[in-house]
């Protein structure tokens, strides 16, 4: 038995290396997420609790970590609070890394994009504490923005410091955003997902990131876990799908939660583009965000903070449709305010909230329209939950996989992809994450590898066939039967040959096309003065070889020998017949 | 003369050069005038020199005339693309006949550099200041 060795497929050792460090990320990650959900408890403990009395429930799956103070509520404060974090979060983050501004999962895949996955070694820190303050005063933001920046932060940390490649880096940019979000929401295969899938807006996945991502995600989770327990975020009743006419409100809760991903993504860059041209110092925006903040929690206290308890009550239908409705709206505000105005924060985790709110108003109106068809509102919530970010963020996939995870509720995965692929179709034009590319296509770092892969398979034969034949000249051609053969030819360029045919110079058609109308050179000149070195390159080599010799060289034409007497010209090749072979190679390939 | 010009590395390669160019063809282009050449990597920069022939020099020229005014060129070989630029420069200068005699007949090298601005050809080819060296010499 013969094994075969693929040049597209590195080597075991660089493989091994690569995984091994994404153990390495994801340890780091997993660590990172523990001190990060520990600072942003910490962080609502003393502004909400200590401060300002309030105390929001949170999921079931999360305990407080700090035993709750007695402090009275206060309205008042909670009205300034939000402020008071912009205002610190604004001078904190403008002051170190005013990259973690704003929703740090753009930023993550702006880096993979367009940074070749380079992150600034303060940011994961600056990122952590900013996040922990924005959303720790009220601020309505989500952890995976932050976690996926500084996930990604500690894997572009790693691969900087070892000297990596950039393919080698980027991969371990997206591990570490896998690990981050993997280990903070209890989900590690969305978190591998998401990362793969976040980072184009039409149906795309960077698969070459998954193997990375998974091993970093299950390290980074299991880190976690082990500090802060097992349990998925959420507890949900056992929802069940068994009526394929359920499938009908599904389809209006489709068309809702599209809707309101595209209302959610308007208002959040209309706000955040109205924060960019105030003319105030940037590092005020964030507090006068939360002044608009404050003044909505102070009707809506649900809009502020993560307000996943809204949603742990929607999974029993504890909530009114008004209820629902109103959170979902003002949530929308209160995110665009925080985060659009600068402050530090994620959306996924507004997303779901704001989803899962308008899900479980549709829900509660279907059941009273549909009462025989047995709907439970909550099972509305956890589908919309899916739906609304599959539709915001274009990532049908790992969101429906993140929801359940996050729930530990798998019941209902035919709902959720009914409805994350109808409401992503509905929104295909919107999204949350302006750093997203179309697709692979579209990608800078994606662009060179196409280029060689195709270059590198298209032999030069193919590229010269039909025009094998090919006028030379000796050393003392005169110019006129230069000009007259240049004339006569397409050649780009002319080999020389002496007088045993060997090749020993070679005209290009620019040093003709010079003097070709100086016609008082025609008793003078002979090919010789006309002459340069000749390029040689072995005729069974890759068009990629060709593109190399001629971008080193600065020529556009090069003379071919043969690969065993490199002496002997058998043809030439011009940077035309070349471009000409990779079009027909290209189009030949596509569809 | 060129031989010893700095920019000339090495003298012999560079006169073995000049007659292996002639054995492929004459650079006597007629009316009196040739144009030896040679593009080699003996050479660092365009360097030129110019020789009047008193009694004219036989030279094989196309017209069977003997030569009487030599511009002898030698330019690197990465300049191909202005070396020929500079051999029709040359030619240009010497094809009007009340020129090409003015030429033959001054008496010092400012005469024939003048003669040579008034053609407006004084430029990196020919005129003073030019990239590489000039020399005017007279043979009897």
């Amino acid at each position: 038995m013969s094994q075969s060795h693929s040049p597209s497929i590195p080597p075991i050792g660089t493989t091994g290396r690569l995984l091994f460090l994404c153990v390495l990320v994801g340890a780091v990650a997993g660590v990172g997420a523990i001190g990060f959900y520990w600072l942003l408890e910490a962080s609502s403990h003393f502004f909400l609790d200590y401060l300002a009395g309030y105390r929001p429930e949170g999921p079931a799956g999360e305990q407080p970590l700090i035993p709750e103070t007695d402090t009275p509520f206060r309205p008042w404060v909670l009205l300034i609070l939000p402020a008071i974090g912009g205002l610190l979060s604004g001078l904190f983050v403008y002051r170190f890394a005013p990259e973690a501004a704003g929703h740090g999962t753009d930023a993550a895949i702006e880096s993979y994009h367009f940074r070749a996955g380079s992150v600034r070694a303060r940011v994961p820190l600056v990122k952590a504490i900013a996040s922990a303050i924005t959303i720790g005063t009220g601020g309505s933001g989500g952890r995976e923005g932050p976690i996926a920046q500084i996930g990604a932060g500690f894997g572009s940390i790693i691969a900087t410091r070892l000297n990596l490649s950039r393919t080698e880096r980027r991969a371990l940019v997206a591990a570490g955003m896998a690990a981050g979000i993997g280990a903070i929401f209890h989900a590690p295969l969305a978190g591998a997902l998401f990362a793969a899938e976040v980072l184009y807006r039409e149906m795309d996945l960077e698969y070459e990131v998954l193997v990375p991502s998974f091993i970093a995600s299950i390290v980074a989770y299991s880190i976690f876990a082990v500090k802060y327990g097992w349990s998925p975020v959420f507890s949900t009743p056992e929802f069940v799908f068994q009526n394929p006419a359920q499938l009908l409100p599904y389809l209006v809760l489709a068309v809702v939660v599209a809707l309101g991903a595209m209302v959610y993504t308007r208002v959040f860059y209309g706000v955040h583009n109205g924060f960019e041209r105030l003319k105030v110092p940037r590092w005020l925006k964030p507090a006068l965000g939360g002044l608009v903040v404050g003044g909505i929690g102070w009707f809506v206290p649900d809009a502020l903070g993560a307000g996943y308890g809204v949603l742990q009550k929607g999974f029993t239908s504890e909530l009114s449709i008004t209820f629902l409705l109103v959170v979902a709206g003002a949530k929308i505000v209160t995110t665009a305010f925080s985060i659009g105005s600068g402050g530090s924060g994620g959306v996924f985790g507004p997303a779901v909230v704001i989803g899962g709110a308008l899900g479980g108003a549709v829900g509660l109106i279907m059941q009273q329209l549909l009462p025989n068809l047995g709907l439970d509102p909550g099972a509305f919530v956890l589908v919309a939950m899916a739906g609304f970010f599959a539709a915001a963020a274009n990532c049908p996939i790992s969101t429906i996989i993140m929801v359940s995870e996050m729930t530990g509720n798998y019941h209902l995965l035919v709902p959720s992809m009914f409805v994350c692929v109808l409401a992503y179709l509905f929104t295909r034009r919107f999204t949350l994450y302006e750093k997203q590319l179309p697709s692979r296509l579209d990608a800078p770092s994606k662009m060179g590898n196409m280029l060689s892969a195709v270059l590198g398979k298209i032999p030069i034969q193919r590229a010269i066939s039909g025009e094998e034949n090919f006028a030379t000249f000796q050393e003392s051609t005169g110019f006129r039967q230069i000009v007259k053969t240049y004339a006569e030819t397409d050649q780009s360029c002319f080999p020389i040959l002496d007088d045993a045919g060997k090749l020993i110079a070679v005209i290009h058609d620019r040093d003709i096309r010079h003097v070709i109308d100086q016609a008082e050179l025609a008793d003078l000149v002979v090919a010789r003065d006309l002459s340069r070195k000749p390029q040689r390159l072995p005729a069974d080599a890759s068009l990629l070889d060709a593109l190399r010799h001629m971008t080193v060289s600065g020529l556009d034409a090069l003379v071919l020998v043969d690969p065993g007497d490199t002496t002997r010209a058998v043809g030439v090749l011009s940077h035309e017949q070349l471009v000409r072979a990779y079009d027909q190679e290209v189009l030949s390939a596509s569809d | 003369m060129l031989g010893q010009d700095p920019l000339v590395t090495d003298a012999r390669a560079f006169r073995a050069a000049i007659h292996d160019r002639e054995a492929l063809l004459s650079t006597g282009i007629g009316l009196g005038v040739a144009v030896p050449h040679v593009k080699i990597r003996a050479v660092k920069d365009f360097v030129i020199a110019v020789a009047r022939v008193a009694d004219g020099l036989e030279f094989d020229a196309i017209d069977r005339q003997p030569v009487r005014l030599v511009f002898m060129i030698g330019a690197s070989e990465d300049q191909a693309a202005s070396f020929v630029q500079v051999l029709a420069r040359v030619v240009r200068l010497v094809k009007d006949d009340d020129r090409r005699e003015r030429l033959i007949q001054s008496k010092i090298p400012d005469d024939f550099l003048n003669i040579v601005r008034a053609a407006s050809l004084g430029d990196s080819s020919l005129g003073a200041g030019a990239r590489g060296t000039g020399s005017l010499g007279t043979e009897s």
